[in-house]
């Protein structure tokens, strides 16, 4: 059996404990602020969906507003969506920040869907698309206004904000 | 040969039932244990397939021990997804070993007909790959598969008949079948004439939710040679995910491509030293007839894999039936069958190895299951 001579890289007791401690006092911190927002994303969007979390309620609250926006990191700058809490690529916790995107991208896949959620049936069948966005992330929405048989894979689309069933909601349209 | 095998096996009829899911996964584990011949002091170990939320009886496992006087040295439970009864033969057959276990029952059973469609959208498709940014679009299991499929069409890949082809070679298998839903034969023409759900999948390509149960007697080695013609090696199991969720986090990538299909495959040949076509015959889990073409190449087939291997002898999820918790019972028990020689019509001739393809997800999480006979033979021309 070898010894290593390198130094370890584990923290010690002492560290682990201090961080710990620390650790406590930010999620009581962090807790306090994500209760409130909670309350303010049931206050605008019921009990869901979308459904509550700390890293998309900034989004949802700027689509209530008539915005779309992807997410980005602001540790690594890697661009994603949907908001998470965590960052995929540097795996930083609570980086994720609204980015602005003009929306535009292509049609990946389509399908006329008659097999939907009880809210969306008075306007199925929805036409759903994979749109992957010119920033190089995909979104899942509906294309507006298109028959099935003038979709194209490839088609140019924007996503934006618009008012469907009577609440805020982001879809494509081609342009 | 093996120090664990698969000694009895059961599923019960997939029908619509009104006794409720403990009932039916008794059934189903005393069945087992029959078709096993094995005593019930014998049976030391029980691992359930948690039940659906609504289901009327919890802890389930405890009370079906108790239900059939079985004092166990283990029990536990596993959430059906991803791929439940894959990870429950891994581990029962780990706790067999361990603790020197004569044998344990692995069971499942679901009612997916106390759930109305509505509510099954609503509560559980919808929640599957992201309950907000996904499920409220209508994005369910129907409907990342009818893009993967449309992907295959624009790509020249396959026709909406190869689509439908599929679906009516499922039906006239599982006519076969005593424990398949559908009992009458389809046509080419019927399928393609059948209601659009998500294009280009229709009504005829789609499995039916049914409802049912299975179990498993997996036994140590000295009960397996009691009767080594019956019993069943579990020779390799490989298991892979893609890190990516349905709806990729990157653009490009493919809705039928299955990345994790791809790698478990590779991981399982490896394994075993075997290729595709050492197999006789597959049950890859297909909810939707398309699906067939990607998986099938995603495990290493080529587009004519019907020429190369024997696939969903039983009729698959689409004829067959889909109980949802219990489904992969059905997709082992005609493994067990097949590699038995006792799969009557069905029988595919000298078959030693089997093959099951499980997943979570559009096939992001992908388990390759492989199956022998016990003794190492084949069953006969």
């Amino acid at each position: 059996m070898t010894t290593s001579t390198q130094p370890s890289i584990q923290p010690s007791t002492q560290e682990r404990q201090a961080a710990l401690k620390a650790e406590i006092a930010a999620s009581r911190d962090r807790e306090a602020l994500i209760k409130a927002q909670a309350k303010t994303h049931e206050d605008t969007w019921g009990k869901g969906p979308p459904f509550f979390s700390s890293a998309s309620f900034a989004f949802w609250q700027e689509v209530a507003k008539g915005h779309f926006h992807i997410a980005s990191c602001s540790a690594c700058a890697h661009k994603f969506f949907p908001p998470r809490v965590i960052c995929p690529a540097c795996w930083t916790p609570d980086t994720c920040t609204l980015q602005e995107t003009a929306g535009e991208g292509r049609v990946f896949s389509f399908t006329e869907s008659h097999a939907v959620p009880t809210r969306v049936i008075p306007i199925a069948p929805v036409l759903l698309v994979a749109v992957d966005l010119d920033e190089g992330v995909r979104v899942l929405t509906w294309l507006m206004d298109t028959p099935l048989s003038e979709v194209k894979m490839g088609q140019r689309v924007r996503i934006a904000v618009e008012s469907v069933l009577e609440r805020p909601t982001y879809v494509a349209r081609r342009i | 040969m093996s120090d664990v095998a698969i000694c009895g096996s059961a599923v019960l009829p997939n029908a619509i039932y009104f006794q409720p899911e403990e009932d039916l996964a008794m059934r189903a584990i005393v069945a087992a244990a029959k078709d096993a011949g094995i005593r019930r002091e014998d049976i030391r170990g029980l691992i359930g397939l948690t039940p659906r939320p609504s289901a009327t009886q919890h802890y389930m496992s405890s009370h079906i021990a108790s239900r059939l006087r079985l004092s166990v040295e283990y029990i536990a439970e596993i959430e059906v997804a991803p791929a439940g009864l894959c990870n429950a033969i891994r581990l029962g057959a780990a706790v067999i070993r361990e603790q020197n276990l004569p044998a344990i029952a692995i069971y499942g059973s679901a009612r997916e007909s106390a759930v109305p469609t509505g509510d099954y959208f609503d509560l559980r498709t919808s929640r599957i790959s992201d309950a907000s940014f996904n499920g409220p679009f209508g994005m369910g299991p129907i409907a990342w598969d009818a893009l993967a499929a449309q992907e295959l069409l624009s790509a020249g890949e396959a026709t909406e008949r190869d689509f439908a082809e599929i679906s009516v070679r499922l039906r006239n298998s599982a006519l076969q079948n005593p424990t398949a839903f559908f009992k009458k034969p389809i046509t080419v023409d019927e399928v393609l004439a059948s209601r659009a759900v998500a294009s280009p999948i229709r009504l005829l390509m789609i499995c039916p939710r049914t409802d049912g149960a299975g179990a498993i007697i997996l036994a140590r080695e000295d009960i397996a040679q009691r009767d080594p013609g019956r019993a069943i090696a579990h020779h390799a199991q490989a298991i892979a995910h893609d890190g990516d969720n349905v709806v990729s986090e990157f653009a490009g990538r493919s809705f039928g491509h299955m990345p994790a299909t791809r790698a478990a495959a590779d991981k399982a040949w490896k394994q075993t030293g075997l290729g595709p076509k050492d197999i006789q015959v597959v049950e890859p889990w297909v909810p939707f007839s398309p699906m067939e073409i990607m998986v099938m190449r995603a495990l290493g087939y080529s587009r004519d894999y019907t020429k190369e291997t024997t696939v969903s002898p039983s009729g698959g999820l689409v004829s067959r039936g889909h109980p949802a918790v219990p489904t992969g019972f059905y997709s082992l028990h005609e493994i067990v069958e097949q590699l038995r020689g006792e799969a009557g019509a069905r029988q595919v001739k000298k078959a030693r190895y089997g093959m099951t393809a499980s997943e979570a997800g559009n096939f992001n999480t992908c388990v390759v299951d492989i199956f022998a006979r016990f003794d190492g033979g084949t069953t006969a021309a």
